[in-house]
């Protein structure tokens, strides 16, 4: 009977405000999703291990006292300042010739940027790793005039070779946020100005410039975020000149020791995570104040400028750039695939690949892989059109919080996530869920959700609000509005997943610490195999994936253009074309389009 | 605390030796042969002797009864599923040796895992914590620690096939556990690895590890950063306890040193030529790289050369416990030990050993004693802080 009463009562409040209801319940889950791990690391720096172990400040006082971590917090700093400053210079006149003029290679500079991006870190600290090896590398082999057996002039590996490389990453990153902001800016100031006698550069840094600082402010902090948790290309570049920057400081305490020391780890964590927080809350607070959305579309029919003699210079540039960024590292990765041995200067064939497509074992690291990053992409996704769903049904704290806990675990390096989840779930009933595919895949779910969330962020805010209450009139369920949902941004999502895919799928701190053991993810049998000097066999493996990805890229276009002919060419809240590009770059909400 | 926990290991083992020496090995209810109670003598069952062996007897030196056991072995192991997985710290040198374990035994086949220090200490930690047990064998040189410092991981079993040499005969204990909780199937040099275009620029050979610390060597000697376990400061702690490094000789040492992150990128750097030498240069991996064309030798000195013991466990909860004892008996099948000296380790068989590669046979590089672990362990507690001191980074 009470159970009765209860069930009833239950009902009766979810039919009163089922809105309400649901926002606690997405922020109940989120909360256990985002805020859980974190609290869990700070917990794990005050225990010996998380395996039983005791109570003890002594693993914050080593860290806190000990040289190396206030040396690893300056190193963060220093390569974030060093690499984040000037790639947002290059990135800012990269937009400019991307959204103003009629520079040449346009398409150049955004399939380099993408391509930027898109590749895992693990696989270009590599490619740049064997680029700039003082003895064979490419560029050493070159500026000595073809003496292979050198030494220099350029080591990849030192604080040199970690700011050219973390920067290039920085730049496209920066370039892709900063794209959409660039474009979509009113021009009426422009216009304005250019009547008044003003010429363009004057006019765009005296009226432009200003007008955009926000958005570039807060691409400056996100960037600087994404430089300081930056494990891979300092792991790859900086440890081997002994440079640690924080994520590695944490990477050592776990690593480099007999066993691990899981409460120094953490202890480094909490500085790390310390220092990500007041720069995503400073993000957060100059995104929240909204007063500098001044963009329109009505500018964009305004002409291009006119580069005049400056437009050959700046085109053979582009190309420079594009050879320096993109086209030297994959050649060496290639060149290296083909070789016997790395700085082979003959006897180059195809035997790495047979080898390793002979290799079952190989396959089904790739198929384990694919699975693993497909599911947690495809999760996150998911998730994440519901979360953004919901908080639009009702506004208030909850909603901010809904939107705000998608960006938390950008502040979580991989490492720190991993530690968080290792913590909880040997301290849970869920014990024996360690080193099981679902917990990495949850663990990479989470660490993907911000990517997904601004994959996904743009193409849900132009779908009208009004469509949630429309269904509902016509007595449709929340469910069959999320289904609708759903259908509707369909060619974003799939373009959101494909990128969430290649990201996770060369994610290397996660698999690190949780993968199942004896089921390598690709990542991880890379690393191992750059670190035991195979490699070419790290090299061929990169290769092979390029060629998955692009496989795959081409199923996913596939897709996008059957669902498009379903849906017809005049679906309203379809994504523009280059409509993956657009998602990504700008955050939007129903009223109007926002910088980041 | 640790003589206790000794104590009761030992107690533990007597017990089970005691409860178990003599019987017939039977598959037991989960299919294990030699499993349990039956860990430490599982007498083959010797019942049908025209029965098909897995293993022809006589070409790989055995007995038939233990080729009838390995049978056993075989069919209970492809009962349990037939994945092996093993953590080593040389999974990749290994490779050719895990082909021939899965040619031998059709329907089994093996997952290395390349595992070392901290990490595999985690992974250990976490499988025994979480009562998700993965693993079936450890190979690992400090094995030891796995057994009796850090936790014990281990489960007792007696490998059948295993013979001590006479010429090692003073260093049984280093072959065998006492207690049966490790073993080891093979031996390997650390030794001198040689980037052969540089090596004119050096003026020639070192005549000895000491001698990498003289003026002329300076930035010519790549090294793994000794203060992380593995081979350079396994290398470092055995040749300061054994006196073939003195303090001024290991400070010149690293004077000259080239230090990279990890051992393998040492490999790596020594491969691309960052450096003439490397110091401590595991057997199997330069010979790997020489045989893949990179122009790179392998040698050992006339004295002094760090020798390592490949210690193999069958770990406590081993999923695939069958498999894992098959492969601890295989390693020492006589066809498995010409592989193991191919790839450049030291055979326990002196007739497996390559005669051009005089660093497989024990005759050949002298070798009749092992230095015992707990020697290396108290030379880590006596030389660390001096490493450390000399590799400050």
């Amino acid at each position: 009977m009470a159970r009765n009463e209860t069930a009833t009562w239950v009902r009766r409040q979810w039919s009163l405000r089922p809105a309400r209801n649901l926002q606690i319940a997405i922020a109940v889950v989120a909360v256990l999703l985002f805020v859980a791990p974190l609290l869990a690391v700070l917990f794990s720096a005050f225990r010996t291990t998380p395996f039983g172990g005791e109570w003890t400040g002594d693993a914050v006082r080593d860290v806190l006292t000990a040289g190396d971590t206030w040396s690893a917090l300056w190193n963060s700093v220093l390569l974030a300042l060093a690499s984040v400053i000037p790639a947002m210079l290059i990135a800012i006149v990269f937009s400019v010739l991307i959204t103003r003029t009629n520079a040449l290679f346009k398409w150049l500079i955004v399939a380099t940027m993408a391509i930027l991006v898109a590749t895992p870190p693990v696989f270009y600290a590599i490619a740049w790793g064997l680029l700039g090896n003082r003895t064979v590398g490419i560029i050493n082999v070159i500026a000595r005039g073809g003496e292979q057996w050198g030494d220099g002039p350029f080591n990849i590996e030192s604080w040199a070779g970690l700011i050219l490389v973390s920067g290039l990453r920085a730049t496209g990153f920066m370039f892709l946020l900063l794209i959409g902001p660039f474009s979509q800016m009113d021009r009426s100031l422009e216009e304005a100005a250019r009547v008044s006698g003003a010429n363009p550069i004057r006019n765009f840094l005296g009226t432009q410039l200003p007008t955009l600082m926000p958005a570039i402010v807060g691409v400056l902090i996100i960037s600087t975020i994404v430089s300081i948790e930056a494990f891979d290309v300092p792991l790859f570049l900086g440890v081997p000149a002994g440079i640690y920057v924080l994520p590695t400081e944490v990477f050592s305490y776990l690593n480099d020791a007999r066993q691990p020391m899981y409460g120094h780890a953490a202890a480094v964590s909490i500085i790390l995570l310390t220092l990500l927080l007041a720069l995503l809350i400073g993000e957060r607070r100059l995104y929240g104040r909204r007063q500098f959305t001044t963009m329109s579309g009505k500018g964009t029919r305004s002409a291009a400028w006119q580069l005049g003699k400056w437009r050959l210079p700046i085109a053979v540039l582009t190309v420079i750039f594009c050879m320096v960024a993109v086209v030297l590292p994959v050649a060496q990765l290639v060149m290296s695939s083909l070789a016997p041995y790395f700085g082979a200067t003959s006897g180059y064939s195809l035997a790495n690949f047979s080898a390793l497509l002979g290799d079952w074992n190989v396959i089904r690291i790739y198929l384990y892989t694919a699975l693993v990053a497909g599911s947690g992409a495809a999760l996150a996704i998911v998730a994440v059109v519901v979360m953004q769903w919901v908080a639009r049904l009702r506004p208030g704290r909850l909603r901010t919080f809904i939107d705000s806990s998608q960006m938390l675990t950008m502040v979580a390096p991989g490492l720190l996530l991993a530690i968080g989840l290792v913590t909880l779930v040997l301290a849970s009933p869920f014990a024996r869920s360690y080193g099981t595919y679902w917990l990495l895949m949850l663990a990479l779910f989470i660490s993907i959700v911000p990517l997904a969330s601004r994959a996904i962020s743009g193409a849900m805010a132009q779908i009208p609000t009004e469509l949630e209450e429309a269904t509902r009139v016509s007595g449709g369920s929340h469910l069959r509005a999320l289904g609708t949902v759903f259908r509707l941004i369909a060619p974003s999502a799939l373009n959101g997943w494909l990128l969430c895919f290649v990201v996770l799928s060369g994610t290397l701190a996660i698999p690190l610490l949780l993968s199942p053991r004896g089921q390598t993810l690709l990542a991880v049998r890379v690393y191992e195999n750059y670190l035991n000097g195979n490699i070419t066999v790290a090299a061929t493996l990169f290769v092979l994936f390029v060629l998955e990805v692009l496989v795959i890229a081409g199923v996913v276009e596939v897709l996008k253009r059957l669902l498009g002919r379903r849906r017809g060419s005049s679906a309203t809240t379809s994504t523009p074309e280059p409509g993956a590009d657009a998602d990504v770059l700008t955050h939007k909400s129903p009223e109007k389009e926002y910088a980041l | 605390m640790k003589a206790r926990h000794l104590l009761a290991l030992g107690l533990g083992a007597s017990l089970v030796l005691a409860g178990c020496g003599g019987s017939t090995p039977t598959p037991d209810d989960a299919g294990v042969i030699g499993g349990g109670g039956d860990n430490q003598s599982p007498a083959p069952d010797t019942n049908d002797g025209d029965s098909d062996l897995i293993v022809d007897p006589e070409a790989e030196r055995i007995t038939e009864e233990q080729a009838e056991y390995l049978t056993e072995l075989y069919e209970a192991a492809l009962d349990e599923g037939g994945n092996l997985v093993i953590y080593s710290g040389l999974a990749e040198d290994m490779d050719g040796v895990f082909d021939l374990f899965e040619e031998m035994f059709p329907g089994l086949s093996i997952t290395a895992e390349s595992l070392r220090g901290a990490p595999l200490m985690q992974a250990l930690q976490a499988e025994q914590e979480s009562g998700n047990h993965v693993a079936d064998v450890l190979q690992n040189p400090d094995a030891q620690r796995y057994v009796f410092q850090l936790g014990d991981f281990s489960q007792p079993y007696e490998v059948q096939t295993l013979k001590v040499p006479d010429r090692l005969a003073n260093s049984e204990d280093q072959i065998i556990d006492p207690e049966f909780r490790y073993s080891t199937a093979f031996l390997g040099f650390f030794g001198l690895g040689t980037f052969l275009p540089r090596l004119e620029e050096a003026g020639g050979m070192p005549e000895s590890f000491a001698d990498l610390g003289d003026p002329r060597f300076e930035g010519l000697v790549g090294f793994a950063d000794p203060t992380i376990p593995g081979p350079s400061q396994g290398a470092l702690l055995y040749l300061l306890a054994s006196g073939g490094l003195d303090e001024d000789s290991l400070r010149g040492i690293a004077n000259n040193s080239v230090v990279k992150g990890d051992h393998g990128q040492t490999i790596a750097g020594l491969m691309q030529g960052e450096f003439a030498f490397q110091f401590a240069a595991p057997v199997s991996a330069v010979v790997l790289a020489a045989e893949q064309g990179a122009p790179v030798e392998f040698s050992v000195f006339p004295t002094d050369n760090p020798l390592v013991t490949h210690k193999h466990v069958l770990l406590d909860g081993a999923p695939n416990e069958n498999a894992g004892k098959l492969y601890l008996e295989f390693l020492n099948l006589f066809s498995a030990q010409q592989r193991i000296a191919e790839i450049g380790f030291i055979p326990l068989d002196e007739d497996a050993s390559d005669p051009d590669a005089p660093w497989t046979s024990m005759e050949a590089a002298g070798v009749n004693e092992i230095v015992a672990y707990d020697v290396i362990d108290q030379a880590h507690e006596e030389f660390m802080p001096l490493i450390e001191d000399a590799f400050a980074r």
